[in-house]
């Protein structure tokens, strides 16, 4: 078992230098013509408003952003459930059906609240 | 020393599978590009080499040697971060995918895959939501409002399909009754023992998913040409351009459709009619018609906007993944 995860950290590693061997070669071996435009930011040719994008945004999907949140959570806890399902409905198959349907049933009591709520459109 | 030796014998394994997937990529490009040639009657590159053979080797030179522009404005160090943020995530998923059954070459177990850990598929889940942070960081990094926008989309793609993709995969996971890709092929056996049988709710939900995931077609809002420019990637040049597409459009698509053939097409099962290779041919076969199908939806349909896109997938696709767990349970209750 071990050497499974030991097999990804190896390609992992590997991957990550030739990444990173692909971007120097790059730098190594294209030519250097510097410009005085050539570190200008795109904006089809005319002067630039103002000097950042960073500034504050108005974003429209913030409620839908911790919505992801909880409901990545709740998928993250009904994946074990989901692994032994087919074991245990062999010996006990209304115990693991109501346990975790009531689980998922709060969920989407939750999902048809934010849904009233308006949280899942574009606000 | 032992562990040395194991190390280096993943490791040449390791390269051997990134070199195999460059290569792979660089003529999915060509595939791609007299595909989508084809699609709007025109006959794609044509030129270098016979039919346009060589052109994916021309392309990589002609990257590579592109002027390395860093604009003045950047966030330097992860604008260099976010083109390595999408690619080594990308190809990391490839890291879990069995190709096939272990087999003995001259009494050596030769295994067709890096890694067989029991948790495989949360593994490539894991990595496939990682290299979408590269797309957001690039837009982010570079400091301009096209890229800027276009990273923003991306984030609300993510936010789209990130939740029906988990919830489509617990269909599967609790008909196999495992996390590792080779047990839960090997758990569809027989033409009618596949996955996509039992679970069609769960494949349109996943393809939905590998659509946005990757960034194609009907789901990217992030480059889209007409309005963004370029979209996330309007600032980058040279090798640091190259890697987003690669990663994308190519790995990511190809991995991704592999996990798709291997969850729900049965993955190399199928008839023994080419002998010894045909479990290969089969994986290869299936890989590559999801593929082309994906190919096939990109060049055909226009492009959802992005406040649609999320709002089917948690209006139609989530409700759709709840109903599929509940039938899933039922017919697994019923059937014994």
């Amino acid at each position: 078992m071990g050497e499974g995860y030991l097999a990804i950290l190896v390609f992992f590693v590997i991957s990550t230098a030739l990444g990173i061997g692909l971007l120097i070669l790059n730098r190594l071996i294209a030519p250097k013509i510097p410009d005085p435009l050539e570190g200008y930011p795109y904006e089809c040719g005319v002067p630039l408003y103002d000097k950042t994008s960073w500034t504050s945004i108005d974003q429209k999907y913030y409620l839908l952003g911790l919505l992801l949140v909880l409901f990545d959570l709740e998928a993250a806890f009904v994946f074990p459930w989901a692994v032994v399902f087919k074991y245990i409905a062999k010996i006990n198959a209304a115990f693991i059906f109501t346990e975790m349907f009531l689980f998922l049933l709060i969920l989407i009591l939750g999902y048809v609240y934010a849904w009233k709520k308006g949280a899942l459109k574009w606000q | 020393m032992e562990l040395l030796a194991v190390i280096i014998g993943i490791g040449i394994k390791s390269i051997i599978f990134i070199i195999g997937m460059f290569l792979l990529a660089a003529y999915l490009t060509l595939v791609e590009r007299k595909f989508a040639g084809h699609v709007q009657q025109r006959p794609g590159p044509l030129h270098v080499g016979f039919h346009g053979l060589l052109q994916p080797i021309a392309d990589a030179l002609k990257v590579l040697t592109k002027e390395d522009i860093v604009p003045n404005f950047v966030d330097k160090y992860l604008f260099y971060l976010a083109s390595l943020m999408a690619f080594v995530p990308a190809i990391m998923i490839l890291a879990v995918i069995p190709f096939g059954e272990p087999i003995t070459i001259f009494g050596y177990e030769v295994k067709p895959y890096i890694s067989d850990v029991n948790v495989g598929l949360i593994l490539a889940l894991a990595f496939g939501s990682i290299s979408i942070y590269g797309v957001i960081f690039a837009g982010w990094a570079s400091n301009s409002k096209y890229p800027m926008i276009g990273g923003l989309r991306k984030a609300a793609v993510l936010i789209g399909y990130e939740v029906a993709l988990g919830f489509a995969l617990v269909g599967p996971i609790m008909l196999a009754g495992t996390f590792s890709l080779r047990e839960i092929v090997e758990a569809q056996q027989g033409f009618f023992g596949a996955f996509i049988w039992y679970q069609p709710l769960a494949f349109v939900v996943f393809l939905f998913s590998i659509l946005a995931e990757t960034g194609r077609t009907p789901f990217d809002v992030q480059e889209a040409e007409a309005e963004l420019v370029a979209g996330y990637n309007t600032e980058y040049s040279g090798m640091k351009f190259g890697l987003f597409p690669l990663a994308e459009w190519y790995i990511a698509t190809f991995v991704l459709s592999a996990m798709a053939v291997i969850l729900f097409f049965g993955g190399w099962n199928g008839p023994h009619i080419f002998g010894a290779v045909s479990p290969y041919i089969w994986f290869m076969l299936k890989l590559f018609l999801v593929f082309m199908f994906l190919l096939w939806v990109h060049w055909t349909l226009p492009r959802y906007r992005v406040d649609q896109i999320t709002e089917i997938a948690w209006k139609v696709m989530l409700p759709l993944t709840f109903l599929n767990i509940f039938i899933t349970a039922g017919i697994i209750i019923i059937k014994g």
